[in-house]
């Protein structure tokens, strides 16, 4: 997903035309350790399916599905 | 005439019992003003991403249903502030009628 040579949107490739919020395991490939949402540029997301992704991920932080900041416990 | 679903957190302290009394509580404050409930499940306890009152898990409960007017949102928003059951809770309009559980059932038997 994250190579450097041709990029193509992830939901596009797959048929994936809305996002659900709910579907924590899918909205995890999206964000990085520390909670942050990978911006477009590294994942390749089209600009139409990114916004519908940060709009299902931050509906999934404000339910406690996804963590707003993880910090490592390490 | 709108399909919302709203997924709301119940405090993770509470037996199965106790959950379906507090589903029940709110199937009748949503009966009781003539709105129509889809779908009513308990997803189950799971880890919050953060704490929430200082709890560290959480009841999971999944409610879809039709409401008449609008105005009816901002009154179960109310309700569900005034429940001190409930931890947290997420109201979203939905587009499209959700699948019935019940149908989805009778189609895979």
């Amino acid at each position: 997903m994250l190579s450097n040579r041709k990029k193509s949107c992830f939901f596009q490739r797959n048929g994936i035309k809305e996002i659900d919020y709910k579907d924590t395991k899918l909205l995890n490939k999206f964000i990085n350790d520390q909670g942050k949402i990978i911006p477009r540029r590294v994942t390749g997301t089209s600009m139409k399916m990114h916004r519908k992704l940060v709009n299902a991920i931050k509906r999934a932080r404000n339910v406690a599905l996804l963590p707003f900041v993880s910090v490592d416990k390490d | 005439m709108n399909y919302y679903e709203v997924l709301y957190i119940v405090n993770p302290n509470y037996g199965k019992d106790k959950i379906s009394e507090i589903i029940n509580d709110i199937n009748t404050h949503i009966e009781s003003k003539k709105h129509s409930i889809l779908n009513h499940d308990f997803w189950g306890k799971k880890q919050l991403a953060y704490s929430v009152n200082k709890e560290k898990y959480g009841n999971y409960v999944l409610l879809h249903a039709e409401f008449d007017n609008s105005s009816f949102v901002n009154d179960f928003k109310q309700f569900l502030n005034l429940n001190s059951e409930v931890l947290k809770y997420l109201i979203v309009k939905l587009d499209e009628k959700p699948t019935l559980n019940k149908e989805e059932k009778e189609e895979s038997e």
